[in-house]
């Protein structure tokens, strides 16, 4: 579904990721965790085509992201965005029906199909009785649950996840963690960078390690996620744990 | 209330806004027709604009008023609506691309850009050449579209004290260079004022053609883009990952609006504050989808535009005023309005 070949970005003559290799197959769910620095970010924008690879290759099912136009790549990946800020604000349903985008020409109304998929996706979401709320006037969870049905409405076989649960409670994150899973139920890839470690063990079965722009350890988050590698990867002392 | 009364409100706000909005259109059209130094009753207004379409008999109304109508102010009126359309739509592209609603083309210095290419190529000219002045001035609004770049930095999302400032001293900057030109060009001072104030008094019905060219590529490109621009008013990201190839359909829609800014300020001079007023004014009636905005903007326009002209002609009785000096003391009050906002919004 999704494979790393090689991937190395540099910035400023400094290297940010460094010779990565990796592979997702369909229906993979998985959280990249490392501490601040260690290039999550720099990976999650190569892979969504935000920033372009100084080496290496990104491939959404067998083909490379740079023979896909941005429409085209906007069809095979969503973006869940950590934030989006709220210049000029729309309705809740506006902004899922954005996600129909990609699917649409340019002088094409959106179909009776489109606001079919939309009305069930609102629904899934538990967003249909605040469909005319505008953006400005959500709760952060009610916002973060925008933004995953505006990427659910865009149908795509691989979804990425920025730090989705940042500025939420723990009902929140709970919450968006079950939905997250909801989706992984319907077989779409799902990559999610993560900071809670713990959420991570409950609920994402694969776990990819990024230390210093290289991969320390990925493979099932039971295996991979033990006290003494985290503890390696964060220099975290031994008088914490970090799993509470 | 259920879904389907607030369907019906919904539709009943945007039909009723669309009806009210078209009925002002042409109640406006009609009072620009009649008011002037020769008053015409409405209803020989009404049988002189049949006739030019062959509808009507017009024999029994005065010569002297089928004149002051189809040669004087039927040009000017079609000429207001055009340009007063025109601008605002390019009003609703400059401030979805640069995400601020204080951004409009006059604000950062790009109408006077092109006034400037204007003013030169008359100096120069070039006006004997077809598309002489409004090549140069096309041009000049470009240069001035990349200062600004140059100087409010690569990121074209700002914040709008840089955006701001950097009009400022655009305009300062055009401003200087401008009276440099009256100056050493002493005996064409009148006209290069001209474009700094603008005006449609000069406005013949061979200008007609040339400026609905211009209304009619902001309508189709822009419509056709409406969508792109949807997106990038989510933030430069959001859009790229949506599907939308935010640098070139930027840069695209710039250099498009620049031409028609161009258009419009080489024939009728600089019109300020339109770009701005009216996108904010639709945004209130009919929220933020830029589909809605630009259709909204270009009613709202033409409408105000031939309003504050018709002002012009019949404010004063001495001289006509630059149709320019009305828009702006609308205009200029809302600005600072919007600035207060945008300083609450800041706060919190």
């Amino acid at each position: 579904m999704l494979k790393i070949e090689n991937l190395s970005f540099s910035y400023q003559n400094q290297s940010v990721i460094d010779n990565l290799s990796m592979e997702l197959k369909i229906g993979d769910y998985c959280a990249i965790l490392g501490p601040n620095g260690a290039g999550k970010s720099t990976l999650f924008n190569l892979i969504a085509g935000l920033l372009k690879p100084t080496s290496g290759n990104i491939l959404i099912e067998n083909q490379s992201i740079a023979r896909f136009s941005i429409q085209e790549l906007a069809q095979k990946l969503a973006v869940v965005p950590q934030y989006e800020e709220v210049v000029y604000d729309f309705s809740v349903y506006d902004m899922v029906m954005m996600g129909r985008m990609p699917h649409q020409g340019r002088w094409s109304f959106a179909s009776r199909e489109d606001k079919q998929l939309v009305e069930e996706i609102l629904e899934q979401t538990d967003l249909a009785h605040l469909r005319n709320r505008m953006t400005r006037e959500l709760s952060g969870g009610e916002r973060q649950r925008t933004l995953v049905a505006r990427a659910m409405a865009q149908q795509t076989p691989l979804i990425l996840f920025d730090e989705p649960l940042s500025n939420l409670d723990i009902a929140h994150k709970y919450e968006l963690l079950e939905l997250i899973d909801t989706l992984h139920n319907t077989g779409r890839t799902i990559l999610v960078i993560m900071h809670e470690l713990s959420l991570v063990k409950e609920f994402i079965p694969k776990t990819l390690f990024l230390k210093q722009g290289k991969i320390y350890s990925f493979g099932a988050t039971t295996e991979v996620m033990t006290l003494e590698n985290i503890r390696r990867i964060f220099n975290l002392s031994e008088r914490y744990n970090p799993f509470f | 209330m259920s879904r389907l009364s607030l369907l019906f409100m919904k539709l009943l706000k945007v039909c009723g806004v669309s009806i009210l909005l078209l009925l002002a259109v042409v109640a406006v059209v009609f009072a620009a027709a009649s008011i002037g130094t020769v008053p015409i009753p409405l209803e020989e207004v009404w049988t002189i604009l049949l006739s030019s379409i062959g509808l009507a008999d017009a024999s029994q109304v005065a010569s002297v008023s089928q004149i002051a109508i189809l040669e004087l102010r039927l040009p000017r009126i079609l000429m207001s609506l055009l340009a007063g359309a025109s601008l605002s739509m390019c009003g609703v592209v400059f401030q979805s691309i640069f995400r601020n609603p204080i951004c409009d083309p006059y604000i950062l210095g790009v109408s006077s850009g092109a006034s400037i290419g204007a003013a030169l190529a008359f100096v120069l000219g070039f006006d004997a050449l077809i598309f002489g002045v409004t090549g140069m001035a096309f041009l000049s609004a470009l240069l001035t579209l990349l200062f600004v770049f140059l100087v409010a930095g690569r990121q074209r999302t700002g914040t709008t004290q840089t955006i701001l400032l950097t009009g400022v001293a655009v305009n300062f900057l055009i401003s200087a260079i401008l009276t440099l030109l009256m100056v050493l060009n002493q005996q064409e001072m009148q006209k290069i004022f001209f474009w700094t104030m603008g005006s449609l008094s000069n406005c013949q019905l061979s200008y007609i053609p040339h400026i609905a060219l211009f209304f009619l590529v902001a309508v189709i490109v822009l419509l056709g883009y409406s969508k792109d621009l949807n997106l990038i008013q989510l933030g430069d990201k959001s859009a790229q990952t949506l599907g939308v190839n935010v640098r070139w359909v930027s840069i695209f829609l710039l250099v498009i609006t620049s031409l028609i800014i161009a258009g419009i300020v080489s024939l009728c001079g600089v019109i300020g504050f339109i770009g701005l007023i009216i996108p904010n004014l639709a945004r209130i009636i009919w929220g933020n989808d830029v589909r809605k905005l630009l259709v909204a903007s270009l009613f709202l326009g033409a409408f105000f535009l031939l309003l504050a002209d018709t002002l012009a002609r019949v404010l004063s009785p001495f001289s006509e005023l630059p149709v320019g000096s009305i828009t702006a003391l609308v205009g200029a009050p809302y600005f600072i309005f919007l600035l207060i906002n945008d300083r609450k919004k800041q706060r919190f």
